[in-house]
């Protein structure tokens, strides 16, 4: 059987966490789940998921540093952002600094799936979702 | 090399642009020290040259020539500075003070109007909408001012070769830009490009050391080959005349000098 | 894949160079006649009539202005459309003016000497280069106009892009290598927020376009597969705008919802009374 899609979930809201882990956990990924951007930090530094998910605007420390956080750690990890407050401005700096998807909130879970397994397949390591259905 | 001059609003981040596009390029950075230097060389307060170069020139300015004589001290130093070549200029109407010389690289760079006010906030820790209207104003002193000196208007995109939206690309995109635009063939000094800028440098030192006493001229030069162009063929031409004799002393670099009045002025006159 | 938007003072030298860059990214170039030719054939009108809508005031157009408006609503409609398409090189359809907020999509405005945009003026025309110059204002003016009176918007303001060439002293070719060489940059990689918004706009256009004609006050916004339609109406009529808009919009691809807001028409609603 083929490892599991590691994946860290990020958000300062419960409820984006809630609803992501399961819908997630149904494509074959390994999910944790943080609302802390500290604690969220610490477990990276000693784990290379394959794929982080995080809000952009969050307190402390928010979405972009942590971006810039995993790809001097392990830059092979894919970063998809997420934000209430998307613009094109904010959208162009996450591709620049090396985001593989910035996503608008609300989306529905269909959205994120797609996008996780797009960079799955960037991975080399295809999961079964229709990512050319968009 | 080449000569890049670069307009911006406040906190538009030219600076930044500009002191990145110096180091990148090996070149000077220059902007407020040319002010110094003219206030060094023709003896005026640096705080009045400043307002000058900066406030819009009131009714009374209009009429009065105190504003102009000190543009053309400004013109003189920036011009005999920048002669030296390979450097990045970032400050009011450099686009227009160095006009008609091929090696010039014109840019500009904008930000968005949201951002400056916050940058406006950051610094002066004031509130938004003061923050809003100090913006407001700068940019209408700095709109006001060149129309009423050049007759353009600063925010014209036609007067520059480059506008850089900083907004939606980044400082360094736009280091990158004029840095590889100012390696192109057409900013690159060429013999007869430098000696153009030389010319200007020379016109512009001309006209500052006559500007107090005859505010209405005109000066261009070509080769060294100087022609003070007079508004009126009057009694005020003969003093010019007598005058201008005796600037081949005191100024390098004249070969000939002489004084037309009531002629069309050419537009490479300063 | 991005797509790039460009505008110029001279449409020669804009087509020249959308069309330069194109070839040198190998992307397609968005040739105007043939979005004018599809929507010309799809609506069933005159294409050189419908090609005068991009510079002509209602004025002056020969049609009411509430025409001019549908029309212009059916080649927005086609631009957005074809923008879908990936690497795209869009010119001479005023995309610049309503295409706002896509990321993946850079746009340029070209800025060419006034000395061969008359140049070009005058042996177009076979005329001297003095009444060449006066007909160049007068043609920046009513450009002006145009752009207000379309899309309330200034298309000189430098704001409106990422970046703005001029010719005097860069040369055609290049502008052409600097543009190729920006949208290489990562931040115009299409990303799932981008695609949405140009979807969005897509839609909002088509469904623009199908209920122009019969409400041309009407608003569009177009979120997620939501439309909301704004409209002024007189409080009696609500229901029955409601349902012929629902009906209109209902059916069009890609939506999933629509919704129907109301601005008391407070013009009609006094003049009603007054009766």
């Amino acid at each position: 059987m083929p490892e599991k899609l590691k994946v860290l979930v990020l958000d300062d809201e419960p409820i984006v966490g809630k609803r992501l882990k399961p819908a997630l956990s149904k494509i074959g990924c390994e999910v944790e789940v943080f609302e802390e951007p500290k604690s969220a930090l610490t477990r990276i530094e000693e784990k290379e998921f394959d794929i982080v998910v995080t809000d952009i605007r969050m307190d402390e420390i928010d979405g972009m540093e942590v971006l810039d956080y995993v790809a001097k750690r392990w830059p092979r990890t894919k970063v998809v952002m997420i934000t209430g407050y998307a613009m094109m401005a904010l959208a162009r700096e996450a591709m620049e600094k090396g985001a593989f998807d910035f996503i608008a909130k609300p989306f529905k879970p269909d959205d994120l799936r797609r996008v996780i397994a797009k960079a799955a397949k960037a991975l080399g390591r295809p999961i079964d979702f229709d990512t050319d259905s968009k | 090399m080449a000569i890049i001059t670069i307009s911006r609003g406040s906190y538009s981040k030219g600076k930044e642009v500009a002191e990145k596009v110096a180091e990148r390029l090996h070149y000077d950075c220059i902007s407020r020290d040319v002010i110094l230097d003219t206030s060094d060389h023709f003896n005026i307060p640096e705080v009045k040259l400043i307002r000058a170069i900066h406030d819009a020139p009131t009714l009374l300015d209009r009429f009065g020539h105190d504003k102009r004589s000190y543009i053309a001290y400004f013109q003189s130093a920036l011009t005999e500075r920048v002669k030296r070549d390979n450097v990045v200029y970032h400050g009011l109407a450099g686009h227009l003070l160095l006009k008609g010389v091929p090696h010039v690289l014109k840019v500009r760079i904008i930000s968005d109007f949201s951002e400056r006010v916050k940058a406006e906030m950051e610094r002066e820790g004031c509130h938004e909408s003061d923050a809003r209207k100090l913006i407001l104003k700068d940019d209408q002193e700095r709109r006001k001012w060149t129309r009423s000196l050049f007759g353009a208007d600063p925010w014209d995109s036609s007067l520059y070769d480059l506008v850089v939206h900083i907004h939606k690309l980044t400082v360094e995109d736009a280091v990158d830009f004029i840095s590889q635009a100012a390696c192109r063939d057409a900013f690159k000094t060429t013999d007869a490009s430098m000696k153009q800028m030389e010319d200007l440098a020379l016109a512009c030192r001309i006209k500052a050391e006559l500007v107090d006493e005859f505010f209405d001229i005109y000066v261009s030069s070509d080769y060294g080959n100087v022609v003070v162009y007079a508004k009126d063929k009057d009694r005020s031409t003969q003093k010019l005349r007598n005058r201008v004799k005796t600037l081949g002393e005191k100024i390098r670099g004249i070969h000939h000098i002489e004084v037309h009045g009531g002629i069309p002025v050419p537009a490479n006159a300063v | 894949m991005s797509s790039i938007i460009i505008a110029s003072d001279s449409p020669e030298t804009g087509r020249r160079i959308a069309d330069e860059t194109a070839k040198f990214l190998g992307y397609t170039y968005m040739d105007p006649e043939d979005v004018l030719s599809a929507v010309a054939t799809k609506r069933n009108l005159d294409k050189d009539k419908l090609k005068k809508v991009l510079d002509t005031l209602p004025s002056s157009f020969g049609r009411t202005s509430r025409v001019w408006r549908q029309w212009l609503a059916f080649i927005q409609e086609a631009t957005l459309g074809r923008l879908m398409e990936d690497q795209m090189v869009c010119h001479g359809l005023a995309a610049h003016l309503y295409v706002m907020g896509v990321s993946h999509i850079l746009k340029v405005r070209i800025i060419t000497s006034e000395m061969e945009r008359l140049q070009i003026l005058a042996s177009q025309r076979d005329i001297s280069a003095d009444k060449a110059k006066k007909i160049m204002k007068r043609m920046e003016k009513q450009r002006h106009q145009w752009c207000l009176q379309a899309f309330q918007m200034d298309e000189t303001d430098p704001s409106r892009y990422d970046l703005v060439i001029s010719l005097n002293q860069i040369t055609a070719k290049e502008a052409v290598k600097t543009i190729a060489g920006v949208i290489k940059y990562k931040k115009f990689k299409p990303m799932t927020y981008s695609i949405k918004c140009l979807e969005d706009l897509e839609l909002e256009s088509r469904v623009r376009a199908s209920i122009i004609k019969d409400h041309p006050e009407a608003s569009v916004t177009a979120r997620d597969k939501t439309i909301t339609v704004k409209v002024k109406t007189l409080k009696r009529e609500r229901k029955k705008k409601t349902a012929a808009i629902k009906e209109l919009v209902g059916g069009i691809d890609g939506v999933d919802y629509v919704e129907v807001h109301f601005i008391n028409d407070i013009v009609r609603q006094a003049a009603e009374s007054f009766r």
